[in-house]
């Protein structure tokens, strides 16, 4: 493991043959032997706080940055999987899993940081989609059923091929792309005029509030918005059955530039972002986390 | 009609509707592995007669997705949602890894199943399914992910229609197949929030199951056996058809291709062929198929009500096979054919070894006659109809499924002789059909049938230094050595094996004049017992040309390094007085003399002599020493030397000079191995002069191993009046022995009666007698020797030379 930190931290300075986007000021990893193994972080919208979980989404876990305090949220199955914080940082949103006769049944809940506190905020269905945290709470599909606290804001989801816009109390389905395997990755810009996706087998999207495509960066995965102009996300390879490699990715919105800001056999994946902060959390395959701080030019 | 009628009632009650109590609430994620037919991440293997990396042929993404359709089709039909990673074969829907986890847990599946099939990445082929779930083989990460990947591993190997090389369920946990990777595992798995797997169904580099694999009804078999092993996991009552499966083989006709092919692998598919279901009777056809194209013989009726029924296959070039078989509901019955080609044209000899025209060189003496027909053969008519001449003994066996017959001689056929091989028109293959025409070939032989020893050590009748004594044989050719140790043994005078230390065993390699192993013994002998060894005749060369007949030796163990109380010649073990000299010495290549600390018998070293010579014959070598030994011998007296043979039978002499004259006193043939004690009395010098030693000679025996030697000589002594019992042989010109050199006998001749001849070896050692005036040398190995002839109550001495 030191070994890959070293070429994480030797990969930071470094001038890529892509045209520089932001100066990486430094690395440095976070819960070095504190925790074990750390995936999928979630940094909140001040960047003061992160989310992270099992490789397999199991369990979820809240660090804050301030106080330097791991505090269980869950050890449910799925947990981990679209956690969301709410716009003030306040709560968390996930989903839990269990198997019931056979089947799996899922449930969305609600956790208060300053309680620490859980409730349960649906009722127990098959199909649950991740629920997205709005200012005024959150909305999720419970077995084709939406549950919504706040409908008059704006909010995006995705099933199957589908790009599901709601403004205004009003949900409108897009299918920008054609012929993808499927949509995942939806993300509302921080200033809320645009919609990114990603469709499985094209790549990220960017779309306006109507479903227009405004731009295609890239073929990148796990994208999240830094900022309302640029991404970052993962760049990997793999051979069928393993990973080959994997970086983190800076790019702007439009495509136009890409800045690698980890080297390929880093194995590094699955960013999150907090543009006001200036920092970027990744994992590395084998469970690490690393905090990126970094500046636009 | 009233089955057919069954067979449509048993499609309609598949609708959805039956099942979705039990099904349509389940979601099943599938993802084909790899795609895109890109050589990074797609797996290509170019079976004919597709081309590397034509897309027609097997591609792994293709049989991947196939496998996807049908297993997607049939859960559909059942009422389950499916959704699949992908429905094309591009590289831009050959999804990246944490996209694919990603898609099947934001599908709200129960269930991940990511189709592949395996491959061995070596020279080894092998063909059984492997599963794959997350976590260490005894501690999955999901314990649902094991029970799911031990439910495929079972189902997919009901698979009849295939040759698997194990049918133990093959589960393991990523973490434990791929332990350097640690828990990262394989990525589709790594991110699932549901119970997954990864099946590799079978090894798509095993050729014969490569042809399986572009089979659709091959691919919905093991989609089938997929959707049962989701039954099995969710306690599905399945479905109330059953189905018929099977492989259409040859019945003898062996499958041509340079591939591994394994149990009935190893013979021709039946391509193409009308497969057709018929009531139990046979009176009515309800369905009928056509077996695949490709090389597999893969045939599937996908849909059946349970009940008997009759199969019928016909091929066109086969007669037509039937079978009974018992549909059952939610199984598949397999029923694989060997059809039985038909023999519709006479039997006639395709081709034929050894092959040899008039002015080549002639075959090996030991060659096996091989006859290869068109047809499959009745066995008894042909043999019967074999013919060889000249006659030799023989065995016939066949292979190829009796489409080839090979006639192995027991011993070897005469040298530089024709013969001629024939079949008679009585015989015929398996159909009765008989030959037309007959066949005939003729062939000439070389002129070399059996394998020579050229030398051995030790031969009958010699003694053997007890101490680190070793056996070697030289032949004239390389031996092979593989099964050497079962072909010699070496007994006890109690018939106790004597074993030989296989580690230390050294043999000749290419390129050497002639071929050798020697072993060395793995203890030492016992000074005083006498050994029998035993060489079989199976001894034979590399190209299976055997000795022509076993040899038995005894030897005895002796102590050669008994130290000699008599007067020690001073001065001559001084290696660094010696010098090759030119003048004494005819064509040598090299020569050198070395102390030798580590095979010495006695003080601090023996004097070692290597040399080498340009030819095989026609060299000798003087050494000869810068000072003269102080001792003066004279015809009286002897010499008594430890000499270290090197087996080249190349003869030794001591140089000894006196005013104006030059002897050279003979050690014999070095034609041994490890040391010897020789003493030599001193006849041949003149009366009264006195000699002193001055040099080692080596006279080169032509011999295709007197090229390269290497012997020792230890402690050589002066024995005063040693010859004094000895007459002078040069006195007595009345006795002559003749011929000399001789090969089988050796006749003295003198004016009186000849009581009897010895034949007395260089070291004073009696090698055979016999009453009368003749010895039987035939058996006596090539050599310096004295003769002892008795006359009248005297006796004397002639040397003579034994060489075979």
């Amino acid at each position: 493991m030191k070994k890959l930190f070293l070429s994480v931290i030797a990969f930071a300075g470094i001038a890529t043959m892509n045209a520089q986007i932001a100066d990486v000021e430094s690395v440095v990893p976070l819960l070095k032997g504190v925790e074990s193994e750390m995936h999928n972080p979630v940094l909140s919208a001040d960047g003061s706080q992160l989310l992270f979980t099992e490789c397999d989404y199991t369990g979820l876990r809240l660090y804050d940055f301030n106080d330097n305090v791991v505090v269980k949220v869950s050890s449910e199955k799925r947990a981990g999987l679209d956690a969301s914080f709410s716009p003030d940082g306040k709560e968390i949103y996930f989903v839990t899993q269990t198997l019931q006769n056979n089947r799996n049944m899922r449930q969305v809940k609600k956790y208060d940081i300053a309680s620490r506190k859980t409730m349960d905020v649906s009722k127990q269905g098959r199909i649950v989609s991740s629920p997205v945290a709005t200012a005024k709470g959150f909305a999720t599909i419970v077995d084709g059923k939406l549950l919504v606290t706040d409908n008059k804001a704006t909010r995006v989801r995705t099933e199957g091929t589908s790009l599901i816009i709601a403004k205004n109390g009003v949900e409108k389905s897009y299918t920008p792309i054609e012929n993808s395997a499927g949509y995942i990755w939806s993300s509302l810009s921080p200033d809320g005029t645009k919609v990114m996706f990603f469709a499985a087998g094209f790549g990220i999207v960017i779309t306006d509030l109507n479903g227009n495509v405004i731009s295609t960066p890239g073929n990148y995965e796990a994208p999240v918005w830094f900022g309302n102009n640029h991404i970052v996300a993962m760049n990997a390879t793999n051979d069928g059955h393993n990973y080959r490699s994997s970086q983190i990715v800076l790019l702007n919105a439009d495509g136009s530039q890409l800045q690698a800001l980890t080297k390929p056999e880093s194995m590094t994946m699955n960013p999150t972002a907090s543009f006001g902060a200036g920092k970027i959390v990744y994992a590395t395959i084998d469970g690490r986390l690393y905090q990126m701080n970094i500046k636009l030019k | 009609m009233k089955k057919i009628f069954k067979t449509l009632i048993v499609a309609a009650m598949t609708s959805v509707s039956a099942f979705a109590t039990d099904y349509s609430d389940l979601i099943i994620y599938i993802n084909p592995g790899h795609g895109g037919h890109d050589q990074s991440n797609d797996r290509n293997v170019v079976i004919y007669p597709y081309e590397l990396g034509d897309t027609s042929g097997f591609w792994e993404s293709n049989s991947n997705m196939h496998k996807g359709f049908f297993l997607r089709d049939m859960l559909q039909d059942l009422g389950v949602k499916v959704v699949m990673s992908r429905v094309t074969n591009t590289s831009a829907d050959d999804l990246g890894l944490e996209t694919i986890g990603k898609l099947a847990n934001a599908a709200g599946s129960d269930l991940f199943l990511s189709i592949h099939s395996n491959a061995t990445g070596t020279s080894n082929r092998v063909n059984f399914p492997i599963i794959f779930f997350r976590g260490y083989d005894n501690a999955p990460v999901y314990p649902d992910a094991k029970v799911w990947s031990n439910n495929i591993a079972v189902n997919l190997l009901k698979n009849d229609a295939t040759i698997w090389t194990s049918t133990n369920p093959n589960v393991r946990g990523d973490w434990s197949f791929q332990p350097t990777w640690g828990t990262q595992g394989y990525g589709v798995l790594r991110k699932l929030t549901i119970p997954g797997a990864l099946s590799e169904g079978s090894f798509h580099d095993y050729i014969p199951e490569t042809y399986r694999l572009m089979s659709l009804d091959y691919k919905w078999i093991e989609a089938w056996n997929f959707r049962k092993a989701i039954d099995d996991q969710f306690g599905l009552p399945g479905v109330p058809y059953g189905a018929i499966a099977g492989r259409l083989n040859d019945s003898r006709f062996p499958r041509i291709g340079d591939f591994k092919m394994i149990g009935d692998d190893q013979l021709e598919t039946v391509d193409t062929a009308y497969v057709s279901l018929w009531d139990e009777t046979g009176t009515t056809k309800l369905q009928e198929t056509i077996s695949d194209m490709v090389f597999n013989g893969i045939y599937a009726f996908r849909k059946v009500e349970p009940g008997k029924y009759m199969l019928k296959v016909n091929g066109n070039r086969h007669y037509e096979s039937t079978a009974m078989v018992e549909v059952v509901a939610d199984e598949i019955s397999f029923m694989n054919f060997k059809m039985n080609k038909i023999r519709n044209t006479p039997p006639v000899v395709e081709a034929y070894t050894p092959q040899w025209k008039e002015g080549e060189a002639g075959v090996l003496c030991n060659i096996p006659i091989v006859l290869d027909f068109n047809w499959d053969m009745d066995t008894a008519s042909v043999e019967a109809a074999f013919s060889i001449t000249p006659e030799i003994p023989g065995e016939i066996t066949w292979e190829k499924n009796n489409l080839r017959m090979v006639f192995t001689p027991s011993q070897t056929y005469q040298t530089s002789t024709i013969y001629t091989v024939g079949i008679s028109t009585d015989a015929k293959h398996a159909g009765g059909m008989a030959m037309t025409a007959p066949f005939e070939m003729s062939f000439f032989t070389a002129d070399r049938n059996y394998m020579s020893i050229l030398g051995q050590f030790p031969k009958d009748g010699e003694e053997v230094h007890f101490d680190n004594p070793a056996i070697e044989v030289r032949f004239d050719k390389l031996p092979n050595v593989t099964p050497i140790l079962k072909q010699i043994e070496i007994v006890d005078s109690e018939g106790v094996a004597v074993k030989l230390n296989t580690r230390k065993m050294t043999y000749s390699k290419n390129g050497g004049e002639y071929g050798f192993f020697r072993i060395p013994f793995t203890k030492d002998l016992t000074v005083g017992s006498e050994y029998k060894m035993t060489l079989s005749k199976e001894i034979s060369d590399k190209d299976g040309i055997p000795l022509q007949d076993s040899v038995v030796v005894k030897f005895t163990a002796v102590d050669a390094g008994v130290e000699k109380t008599d007067s020690l010649i001073e001065g001559m073990e001084d290696v660094t007085i010696y010098t090759l000299n030119e003048q004494g010495s005819v064509d040598v290549t090299s020569a050198t003399i070395s102390a030798d600390k580590t095979n010495k018998l006695f003080g601090v070293s023996c004097m070692n002599i290597a040399y080498e010579f340009p030819a095989t014959e026609g060299s000798e070598m003087l050494l000869s020493s810068s000072a003269l030994a102080e001792t003066k011998l004279t015809c009286n007296d002897a010499v008594g030397v430890h000499v270290f043979g090197d087996l080249t039978a190349n003869e030794a002499y001591l140089e000894v000079i006196a005013p104006e004259d030059v002897k050279y006193i003979p050690l014999g043939q070095m034609d041994f191995l490890g040391w010897r004690y020789i003493e030599v009395p001193l006849t041949m010098l003149e009366g009264e002069k006195e000699y002193q030693l001055a040099g080692v000679k080596v006279v080169q025996t032509p011999s295709l191993m007197s090229r390269i030697g290497e012997f020792k000589l230890d402690n050589i002594n002066y024995i005063k009046d040693g010859a004094a019992g000895i007459e002078n042989i040069e006195s007595m010109t009345s006795v002559t022995v003749y011929p000399n050199p001789a090969s089988e006998y050796l006749i003295a001749n003198a004016d009186g009666l000849i009581d009897c001849v010895e034949l007395v070896s260089m070291n004073g050692t009696i090698i055979a007698k016999a009453n009368g005036n003749v010895i039987n040398v035939s058996e006596i190995a090539d050599g310096v020797y004295f003769a002892r002839i008795y006359v009248g109550g005297t006796s004397e001495l002639k040397k003579v030379v034994v060489k075979h």
